[in-house]
């Protein structure tokens, strides 16, 4: 098949273009929308998932994919059908080669913009008219708005990287290499490229105040050139907030920071990943020498990714990297909740080997990893995985016992080990020599001997010791050590450092409310903890106690009534900050608070937070941690619980037994109805629904009305059952609201099963048979149709029996059983003409006609029953038989009078509101036009068709006519 | 819209509250169904009664009266006529 001649511009505003000229595209903002991630993505999408993408709130998504997909073909005109191509469940974009801007500098790019010459990138630079789909911004979509995003984010990291190269290249021409730097300038706003385009202006201003002498062949005197292809440098080592501030001296770790240094240089030499686990019991001096290596490596690595896990974000996934990603990344992790999981993970790793590659050393530090959060533990794991080749040296401080503690790591290090080497360092006791180093110039001489004794060579114990010794006994344990000198301090200084200790890490301005303690006094005793080195300040604001240990030290030291009283005051100020971020810290907050209820639901919100942003393994744990509070819940609150918990089990993780759950959802939802708790059910219904239907193309939301009416008094569970089931298929035959029959049913289906005397009522097993013929699942409508038959035979019900046969009779003809479909109809018939005077009789005769398959004879049949169906007045089964009667002369070719009946029925279908005959009637009305050459009644058809299709999900039947009549795929 | 008329007969006389149970009985498929109540004609024994609807069809009507067992003698949709054909000398007036 040959590509299409279609051209696209996504850097700016979207254009289009086929052979040569411009095309109009639909102003609809969400089909241009599709076109643009169709083109840049390039390859084939699931139909599902792009109705999650663009309509997920749409009433039947798969109807305006194909309305959007048709008015894009349209627009792009004949090279629109090659381009966009559509099978039943897939659709894709294919252009050819060149055919898509961005992806030419994309290629460009892959290549390497040094290798291609300087018309070449001005071509490239050309062809940026803006960011990237200007204005196609889908505020309520969030999926489309974190991909958009991220292209948007790559496409400007590409720009500028374009433009340096430029800049690069042209720097001895500042009237050429100008408007380049700017646009660097605008899309990157780095450092360097506001030095060039100082640098530049300065020159031209210059050589504008003398007489022009060109000489470009003579070495520029500016500035330093920017080197092409070299990102601006990242955080330096010194810029990270672990390795802020003057760093205290390190001592007695020379053979280990020697052996660090060394595999360092081997890492750069033989331009291989190294990985090095530095073991070491709490106050040994992981994170110094982790901050001594940083700070030697820094000529070598000019970049470091250097982060510290913390116990109170164990819940947050990524969160030590969330903090390292806004110098990783830049602008695409200001916000948390614009980025999904992968791509974070990505954008990281992919930053990390880059700087690597291009410094020749990079380096990665997690200290406190013991502390990790799944998914940063699988991060590292990527990153050191995929960065095989490249100089990175990964570096992780633990505790070794508690590493045992988390199993995620622990599995990601067995990984590791398995694939290459894992170099470990053990922190061993310094030498008494280097204690008395350490602490020689703080402590007199007299009690020096007895200090380096006590300390058992731990660093932190004696640094503590020296600092708590003012002269009388030295205490012998940490926490005496680290306590004593709390207690010397002033008042509310050593409170603030409770507080925080408690408090663990967090904005100051929060710590500042849960202590309530304001002003002045708060920011003085803030410094002077931070003097005393008992909390470190970092940088955005945040406030977290010096070491880890200090922290459990000083917070054990609280009773657990008035820790407990502390972490439910953090509760509460994290709660009124209302900050989506902090949810996680809710539920650890509440959890040490004793208030199981708040941090059930904080946890339920941590894990819909997840799932929104991918990080599914995080949602199911939260779910799960959720689900292991149920027992210490008042019933009212376990019941939210567990639904919402089972509601994010439900999108996160494949049920192992689905029939349990929907059995499980339905119990919840019947118990929410009990307490009459509406939404709660309509979430458990909704749930189970989807479960069972396994349909996962339709929404489901409850009839409120219908609800209320079939709850309403004391009525017993059967009479219920039967109320709801007149309402499904009331909901079903009228094709209204089928979304809430469904539900209905469902919910029929379980209060059914409460009573262990129960038949089904007739109703709902009618109701489920018209929905599944709707569906076009012939097989189980068949059963349910015979199943209401007997039903309703018991029961001495004709009109129930005559719908029962009239379903059958419907049933069969789609199947194309014609004998079936005959047989039902006879009996109908004699049915018919003993119950009522109505449309059953004539419906039944149609039936028979239209079995018989012959034209010929079937016409008067045809005319007698329509003829009868006016009379009573039946417009529904009217129109069902005027639309296979159309079909017929159509086949017959027939299409004038196709037409007339086409017409009548779309008619009588409008009246009574039926949207899948009228679409059936619309699809005749095409065909018909086609065949007469008539292109104005087809457009108008056409029209209706969409404006069907819109509105609503249509049968099975109509949608495979659609797709006859259209081209298009059946969805 | 159709004018639908719904003819029924009772053997005792009609009461207030067996109005409203039929109505609570028809009322909700009624809103679904787009049929509304336009008037109703009581005989003087209230043992008869006519009723005005507007619907879809008549068969709209008549499928909520027989699945909700409502009875009725007959349902059928009706064209009012506002001007009767003119009439022959000596012809009675209908």
């Amino acid at each position: 098949m040959s590509l299409s001649p279609i051209q696209i511009q996504v850097l700016g505003e979207l254009q289009v273009h086929a052979g040569g000229a411009p095309c109009e595209l639909p102003s609809s903002r969400k089909t241009r929308a599709l076109l643009g991630y169709l083109a840049l993505t390039g390859r084939e999408h699931r139909r599902e998932q792009l109705c999650e993408l663009f309509w997920d709130v749409t009433d039947d998504p798969r109807a305006a994919l194909r309305w959007s997909l048709c008015k894009l073909r349209k627009a792009l005109g004949a090279s629109g059908a090659e381009c966009l191509l559509a099978t039943r469940s897939h659709v894709q974009a294919r252009l050819a080669p060149g055919a898509l801007d961005a992806e030419r500098l994309r290629s460009a790019a892959r290549r390497g913009f040094s290798a291609c010459d300087i018309g070449e990138l001005e071509a490239l630079a050309g062809m940026y008219r803006g960011e990237l789909l200007e204005g196609l911004f889908l505020p309520d979509f969030d999926a489309f708005e974190a991909w958009l995003e991220a292209e948007r984010s790559e496409a400007r990291a590409l720009h500028a990287k374009l433009r340096r190269e430029l800049v690069a290249r042209l720097f001895a021409e500042p009237e050429r290499a100008l408007p380049h730097a700017r646009a660097w300038l605008s899309s990157s706003a780095s450092d360097d490229a506001r030095a060039c385009v100082e640098q530049l202006s300065a020159e031209l201003e210059r050589r504008a105040s003398r007489p022009a002498v060109v000489q470009p062949s003579t070495p520029s005197t500016m500035g330093p050139v920017p080197r092409a292809e070299t990102p601006a440098p990242r955080a330096a080592a010194s810029d990270h907030p672990v390795y802020a501030g003057a760093a205290p001296l390190l001592v007695g770790r020379d053979r280990e920071i020697e052996r660090l240094c060394r595999v360092a240089d081997e890492t750069r030499t033989q331009r291989r990943a190294r990985f090095v686990l530095v073991l070491g019991e709490p106050g040994m001096g992981k994170t110094r020498l982790l901050e001594e290596l940083c700070r030697r490596l820094a000529p070598l690595a000019p970049s470091v990714l250097a982060t510290t896990c913390h116990d109170a974000e164990r819940q947050r996934p990524l969160a030590p990297f969330l903090d390292a990603a806004r110098a990783a990344v830049g602008a695409r992790a200001s916000s948390e909740g614009a980025l999904d999981r992968e791509q974070l993970v990505g954008a990281l790793a992919a930053a990390i080997r880059h700087d690597a590659d291009e410094h020749g050393l990079g380096l990665l530090l997690l200290d406190d990893a013991h502390l990790a959060d799944p998914s940063s533990s699988e991060l590292v794991h990527y990153v050191v995985r995929t960065a095989a080749r490249s100089p990175l040296l990964t570096i992780l401080g633990c505790r070794p016992a508690e590493l045992e503690d988390n199993p995620e790591l622990r599995r990601v290090l067995l990984g590791l080990r398995r694939r290459q080497a894992v170099e470990e360092l053990r922190l061993e006791p310094l030498e008494p020599g280097a204690i008395a180093a350490l602490v020689g110039g703080e402590v007199p001489a007299a009690r020096l001997a007895q200090l380096v004794s006590d300390s058992g060579g731990n660093p932190l114990i004696a640094l503590e010791m020296a600092r708590a010794g003012g002269g009388g006994a030295v205490p012998r344990s940490l926490a005496d050590l680290v306590l004593a000198r709390l207690e010397a301090l002033p008042s509310e200084v050593a409170s603030l450092v409770r507080w925080a200790a408690v408090f663990e890490r967090g904005p100051i301005a929060l710590l500042e409310r849960a202590a309530q303690a304001r002003g002045p006094g708060f920011l003085d005793a803030l410094e002077t903890a931070a003097r005393y080195s008992l909390v470190r300040l970092e940088r955005d604001g945040m406030v977290a106690v010096a070491h880890a240990l200090i922290q459990r030290v000083v917070s054990e030291s609280l009773s657990p009534l008035r820790r407990a009283a502390m972490h439910g005051r953090i509760v509460e100020v994290l709660r009124e900050a209302g900050e989506p971020d902090h949810v996680q810290l809710i539920a650890h907050h509440a959890l040490c608070a004793d208030r199981p209820d708040v941090a059930a639901e904080a946890l339920i919100d941590a894990a819909s937070r997840c799932m929104r942003v991918g990080a599914v393994r995080e949602a199911a744990e939260l779910a799960d941690r959720a689900l292991a509070l149920l027992s210490r819940l008042a019933s009212a609150a376990a019941l939210g619980v567990e639904l919402g918990a089972l509601l994010v089990l439900v999108r996160v993780r494949r049920p192992e037994r689905p029939e349990e759950l929907t059995e499980r959802l339905t119990a919840l939802g019947l118990a929410a109805l009990d307490q009459g708790r509406a939404d709660d059910a309509h979430r458990a219904f909704q749930a189970a629904s989807a479960l069972r239907w396994d349909a996962g193309d339709d929404a489901y939301s409850l009839a409120r009305q219908a609800w209320q009416a079939s709850r309403a008094g004391d009525t017993s569970h059967a009479e219920r059952a039967r109320a709801s089931s007149f309402m499904a298929l009331c909901l079903a035959l009228m094709e209204k609201q089928l979304p809430d029959a469904r539900a209905l049913v469902l919910e029929i289906e379980a209060l059914a099963r409460l009573d262990p005397q129960h038949t089904e009522p007739t109703e709902l097993v009618l109701a489920r048979a018209q929905l599944h013929l709707h569906a076009g699942r012939l097989a189980d409508a068949r059963q349910d149709a015979r199943d209401a038959r007997t039903l309703a035979r018991a029961s001495h019900n004709g009109l129930q029996e005559a719908l029962a046969l009239q379903l059958s009779m419907q049933i069969e003809l789609v199947a194309g059983q014609r004998a079936a479909a005959r047989a039902a109809a006879e009996t109908l018939a004699e049915l018919g003409t003993r119950i009522r005077e109505g449309g059953e009789a004539p419906m039944a005769d149609a039936g028979r006609a239209l079995a018989d398959g012959s034209l010929e004879t079937a016409r008067p049949a045809l005319a007698a029953a329509v003829t009868r169906l006016v009379n009573v007045d039946d417009k529904r089964r009217q129109s069902w038989v005027q639309n296979r009667w159309a079909r017929l002369e159509r086949e017959h070719g027939q299409a004038g009078a196709a037409r007339q009946l086409a017409t009548l029925a779309l008619a009588a279908a409008r009246a009574v509101e039926a949207p899948s005959e009228a679409a059936l009637a619309t699809c005749e009305l095409m065909h018909a036009a086609t065949r007469l050459g008539d292109d104005a009644a087809y457009a108008e058809a056409e029209a209706a068709l969409a404006e069907l299709e819109a509105r609503g999900p249509l049968s099975r039947e109509a949608r495979d006519m659609i797709a006859l009549t259209t081209g298009d795929s059946p969805a | 819209m159709e004018l639908v008329i719904v003819e029924r007969v009772y053997p005792s006389p009609l009461t207030d509250e067996k109005i409203q149970d039929l109505r609570r009985r028809v009322g909700p498929c009624f809103e679904i169904r787009r049929i509304t109540w336009q008037r109703t004609y009581f005989s003087r024994d209230r043992m008869r009664t006519i009723c005005l609807y507007q619907a879809p069809d008549a068969s709209t009507v008549r499928d909520v009266h027989d699945q909700e067992g409502v009875p009725y003698e007959r349902i059928w949709s009706a064209s009012e006529v506002n001007e009767l054909p003119a009439v022959e000398a000596g012809e009675g007036a209908i």
